[in-house]
């Protein structure tokens, strides 16, 4: 359970997910998916309740998650290649070669070298993904990770998304136009007011 | 990733915010030029000299005329002054009316043989208002120090009073005694070991302004630290799961980064200075630790202050009033002796205190046991504030929801 | 447009934005305190250690002369002198040598006394003239009672009479003095210096640029294009926007003003409001050229002092820096200033708000017209 202040934001919520497996989370503006996202990797915690993964919790837990904020969270004065580098730093060891393939399947070679502030709105959702993605992890919550990304990075991600599956990492992805990620789903869970229905 | 590679990243960012960076570094600047502006003058025909006078002097006296030229000889070719003489107080006085001089020295006639009658004699010193400034600092060293004189000369006559002597014995006697007494003035200096007559310590006011100036610029080349870090600690490492551990990194690669941005504040001024002060390049050297330590202690400043806000706007206004209420502090308070003893003690630990010290002092005339408390002042003070933005930096996450 | 809507909005921000309200706060606080004891002087006391290495007896001759100036002097040993210097409980030290009586008797002055001085106050300035004035009176004395023993006859009970004498003198007046004379024959200005309604508008204009963040976001984000395109006009929502922050800093001027005793308190007020008027007008460019809070906080510090200064609100402008007086006509505290002093003001100021107010609407507009673009 999460509330803010009176409101619960997230109430009776219990889901299990399996290696390899995907989830999307469906719902209205404000249904709580966001929440439960963040509560899932360690983001926020929850005021009653727990989060397991594989076993673990605290921070162990989190160090297997991958976690896509729904906001562009990057360092807007670094370019792209550095921004990935800094966040696989962060979260282990500097890896050029993860980067350098993530740039590749993303199709970010044209503007890896600019800034993140010069960026459009499209591109810097590519680069928010792909920074998430650097390192070790065997989930990933994604939080929208497809707003203003135009057709043709769409199928990049859409890929990407398919490839990690296949190497058996869990995903749940919120998204309001989940078209093209619906196929990759094994099942859909819908939010209304902070339940799952 | 090795920490020099986190503080090459952030360093780029920090100087990646190119109007925060800039201004910060230059803001200096206009603030040290409005300084030599306003309190360090420089006069048009003096080519920068500190006092540009005319001098009517109308005293025929050999004595006086020779003690006279002795003075101002000194001080023009210390540097110190540019004289006119003039023949006449009329022209004298057009002179400063029209600004060609500051100030107008006259030397009625008589002047000397009054005074050694043991009447009082007045010179007169003219001035235009707007020049008050310096004028009246340069009239303070020299009225007290020729009234001192004159005492002295009083001091000679009564001796003849005290003695009883004939006229022969006292004239002997006052002859020889001014002569020495005009000795010991024209070589003042040498009293405390220095050169010169007057105002030996005649710009210690200048000094003062200046470290003031000096620190203050350094702290506000801190924002940018504060503001970056205030924005990271709500945006990008919150938002994102990020071990505790590798934010060490972070935290230690701010400071650094910020250390660097607020020594090139200093880079910036010292060469200002040097311009007004003539700073000794050997003296900046002296005081280059305290340089760093000084840029050290508010870099980890900013970063403490950043790190206990959610939101930009009052972590910069918590600096903004924390700054001013220092400086003023310094500024207003720190020569004053009857302070309450919580006040004196806080000014005594400051380290912007320290910090002003360093440069008002150490920079000009080094005194090894005032920078040595001084520097440990900074270092205790960095060491607190670098232990207290260590755990207000890596405490995050639950705090903003 | 709803500008009563508008106008409330910008209230409300800007009482509850505690962090730009208590500059105001404390400007009347301050400004008041200092209109009220303008010209007067505090007492102050700079602390300074006395060192008496001196194996004769004129070493305490010196000390108590120096002990009747404006300073805190004590007599201390050289470590407790250098500790308490090092550690700020004492501004200076002086050092009187061993050798001080022994050189004096024999009429050298050389190196009598180290004197170590920290630049830590505006009140050292005169400091060494007046030890060293100190030393030539105990260095006169010495020398006219050792010319005194050499006379033949000469007792004790006359170097009594000559030190007692001698006494009188340094307490009296010398023969030599210099008189201060302005050159103007015109009246002299008051001494008064209005300090605390000058200051006041130096803080004013720190607040209104430092409140205006609202005028930040406007030019780079698509606001102004939007009301300009509902037929909004520009020039009335900046006027709506800056008038609360208009009408706190004025309030506030009421108490300093009063306290100010100023002859022609009116006019001045009037001044006033222009100079507020036009000071937010200037801030409407520096906040659009700013973009962002921090950038406002160092861009603020900086023009506010640059322009108060040489408006002449902070100090008098000095003889030698007359030219920037001059040039300060295009600023709004050239022409409050002018009203303070008793000149002429109405026309200038009137002109330098509206200049103002175009310069910061043309440049809002252009900045915003440019992010369209980008």
């Amino acid at each position: 359970m999460k509330k803010y202040g009176k409101y619960a934001v997230l109430e009776n919520v219990s889901l299990s997910l399996n290696p390899g497996e995907g989830i999307a989370l469906l719902g209205e503006n404000g249904s709580g998916k966001s929440t439960l996202l963040k509560i899932l990797s360690g983001i926020l915690a929850p005021d009653a309740g727990e989060v397991r993964i594989d076993g673990l919790s605290g921070k162990q837990a989190k160090e297997k998650i991958a976690y896509v904020p729904q906001d562009i969270v990057l360092f807007e004065e670094l370019t792209v290649t550095e921004n990935l580098y800094a966040w696989s730093s962060l979260r282990g060891r500097e890896n050029t070669d993860r980067a350098e393939y993530l740039i590749s399947e993303l199709q970010m070679e044209s503007f890896c070298k600019k800034r993140i502030d010069r960026l459009s709105g499209g591109q810097r959702r590519r680069v928010n993904l792909a920074a998430a993605l650097m390192g070790n992890y065997s989930y990933m919550m994604l939080d929208e990770p497809l707003a203003g990304i135009d057709e043709q990075g769409l199928k990049c991600v859409a890929k990407l998304l398919k490839d990690e599956k296949e190497k058996g990492t869990a995903m749940i992805i919120t998204e309001h136009n989940p078209t093209i990620l619906l196929p990759l789903m094994d099942r859909t869970l819908r939010f209304d007011g902070g339940c799952l229905v | 990733m090795k920490l020099l590679s986190f503080i090459r990243y952030d360093i780029k960012r920090l100087f990646g915010h190119g109007k925060t960076a800039l201004l910060a570094v230059l803001a200096p600047i206009p603030v040290v030029l409005m300084f030599g502006l306003f309190l360090a003058p420089v006069l048009k025909d003096g080519e920068g000299a500190f006092i540009n006078g005319a001098l009517c002097n109308e005293d025929d006296s050999l004595m006086l005329s020779a003690m006279m030229d002795m003075v101002v000889d000194y001080e023009v070719e210390k540097g110190n002054a540019v004289i006119t003489s003039v023949s006449d107080v009329e022209t004298g006085k057009n002179m400063v009316e029209e600004g060609k001089a500051a100030v107008l020295l006259h030397v009625p006639a008589g002047t000397y043989q009054n005074a050694m009658n043991g009447d009082k004699a007045v010179m007169k010193f003219y001035y235009a208002p707007s020049h008050a400034f310096d004028a009246l600092t340069f009239q303070s060293g020299i009225a007290s120090s020729i009234s001192v004189f004159g005492q002295g000369i009083r001091v000679i006559n009564v001796a003849g009073n005290a003695a009883g002597m004939s006229e022969e014995e006292f004239t002997r006697l006052r002859n020889d005694s001014v002569s020495e007494l005009i000795g010991v003035y024209l070589h003042r200096g040498e009293i405390i070991g220095k050169n010169g007559v007057f105002l030996l310590g005649g710009d210690y006011h200048l000094r003062y302004a200046l470290a003031i100036l000096f620190a203050a610029c350094a702290f506000f080349a801190s924002f940018p630290v504060l503001y970056l870090t205030c924005l990271d600690k709500t945006g990008v490492l919150a938002k994102r799961s990020v071990p505790a551990g590798k934010m060490t990194r972070w935290f230690f690669a701010r400071i650094l980064s910020g250390t660097l941005l607020i020594l090139c504040t200093f880079a910036v001024m010292y060469p200002m200075a040097r311009a007004l002060r003539q700073v000794k390049m050997s003296n900046v050297l002296a005081v280059l630790p305290g340089m760093v330590l000084t840029a050290l202690t508010f870099s980890a400043l900013g970063v403490f202050i950043g790190s206990l806000f959610r939101n930009e706007q009052p972590a910069l206004w918590t600096g903004l009033y924390f700054g001013a209420a220092s400086f003023a502090g310094v500024a207003f308070l720190s020569d004053k002796a009857g302070l309450p003893k919580v006040v004196s003690f806080l000014m005594r630990i400051s380290p912007f205190r320290a910090s002003v010290s360093i440069f008002s002092n150490a920079m000009f005339n080094l005194m090894i046991e005032r920078y040595a408390e001084d520097m440990l002042v900074l270092l205790t003070a960095f060491i607190l504030f670098l232990t207290a933005g260590f755990f207000a930096y890596r405490k995050r996450g639950v705090l903003y929801e | 447009m709803n500008n009563l809507a508008i106008m409330k909005g910008r209230t409300r921000a800007l009482l509850t934005d505690f962090g730009s309200l208590a500059i105001i706060i404390l400007a009347v606080f301050v400004c008041v305190y200092i209109a009220r004891y303008d010209g007067k002087e505090a007492e102050k006391s700079i602390r300074i250690k006395v060192v008496n290495e001196d194996a004769g007896g004129l070493g305490e001759e010196l000390i108590e002369l120096l002990f009747e100036e404006n300073y805190e002097f004590e007599v201390v040993s050289r470590d407790m002198a250098v500790h308490e210097v090092a550690v700020n409980r004492a501004q200076g030290m002086i050092e009187i040598a061993p050798d001080f009586t022994e050189k004096l008797r024999r009429g050298d002055y050389r190196s009598l006394v180290k004197v170590t001085v920290m630049a830590d106050s505006y009140d050292m300035t005169y400091f060494t003239e007046i030890v060293i004035n100190d030393i030539v009176k105990v260095w006169t004395e010495a020398l006219i009672e050792g010319k005194l023993n050499g006379i033949e006859g000469f007792d004790e009970a006359g170097l009594d009479k000559f030190r007692a004498m001698a006494d009188e003198v340094w307490k009296g007046d010398s023969l030599l003095s210099i008189e201060t004379i302005t050159v103007s024959e015109e009246e002299k200005p008051e001494e008064i210096t209005y300090y605390g309604i000058r200051w006041y508008a130096v803080f004013t204009m720190f607040y209104l640029i430092i409140s205006g963040t609202w005028m930040c976001g406007y030019a780079s984000s698509g606001l102004l294009r939007r009301v300009i395109g509902r037929g909004g006009r520009i020039s009335t929502l900046y006027i709506v926007q800056m008038l609360p922050g208009l009408i706190v800093t004025v309030i506030g001027f009421v108490p300093v003003l009063l306290s100010s005793n100023h002859p022609a308190a009116g006019k001045v007020f009037v001044a006033f409001v222009l100079y507020a008027c036009g000071t937010a007008a200037l801030s409407l460019v520096i906040c659009s050229l700013s973009g962002r809070f921090v950038n406002l906080i160092l861009s603020a510090t900086v023009v506010t002092m640059a322009a108060s200064l040489f408006a002449g609100l902070v100090c008098d402008i000095p003889d030698w820096a007359a030219i920037w007086g001059k040039v300060s006509g295009f600023l709004p505290g050239h022409w409050y200033f002018s009203a303070v002093s008793g000149k002429p003001f109405l026309i200038g100021a009137v002109i330098v708000l509206a200049v103002w107010f175009g310069v910061g609407l043309f440049t809002s507009w252009m900045l915003g017209v440019k992010r369209g673009r980008e």
